[in-house]
């Protein structure tokens, strides 16, 4: 679909994007996550 | 890879109506986050308010077809969650953005967008992958 639309991804550019995912990830911790729903009014998340 | 098969993956990342736009104008950061979560075998969502406000943007229709068709789970608005959708168009400002932070929020994952300014009113800036130029 990508070479479709003409994006041309490399496996540089894979690890790159699984970087920013990584720190994202990192970045949403329970504190902050609780924080946002919060925020917005929606309910805890209970843990399962 | 079918429709079926993409809304049962999870849904690793929310693409807002800024990062739709990068998408059509052949974004290689777009580009390579769209690649990832492939190869996590995992889903990118978009809300289709981001969709449809896309659409008065994208010159090229074709490429939003594509993105739609096989790369993307729709969101629709979740009428239980109106009250919280409501909440996040008054910290964000716009509808769009305020169901693509509402998405990501409640399925725990980034929004990737050129916008991050604003999500700023979210706590710590909020959920966001921003485009670099």
């Amino acid at each position: 679909m990508l070479a479709a639309v003409g994006i041309h991804v490399t496996e540089e550019g894979k690890a790159r994007a699984r970087a920013k995912l990584a720190a994202a990830d990192a970045e949403r911790t329970p504190e902050r996550r609780a924080a946002w729903r919060a925020q917005l009014g929606l309910p805890p998340v209970t843990a399962a | 890879m079918s429709g079926d098969e993409e809304r049962q993956r999870p849904i690793r990342i929310v693409l807002d109506t800024s990062a739709i736009i990068e998408f059509t104008r052949q974004s290689i950061h777009v580009g390579e986050l769209i690649a990832e979560v492939d190869d996590e075998q995992c889903a990118i969502a978009i809300s289709v308010l981001s969709l449809a406000e896309a659409l008065h943007s994208v010159a090229d229709r074709d490429r939003l077809d594509l993105l739609v068709d096989h790369a993307t789970v729709v969101l629709s608005a979740d009428a239980a969650d109106w009250r919280a959708l409501a909440a996040t168009y008054d910290i964000v400002g716009r509808l769009d953005t305020a169901a693509a932070a509402l998405a990501a929020i409640d399925h725990d994952c980034a929004v990737l967008t050129r916008r991050p300014s604003l999500y700023a009113g979210l706590a710590g800036g909020g959920p966001v992958i921003p485009i670099e130029d």
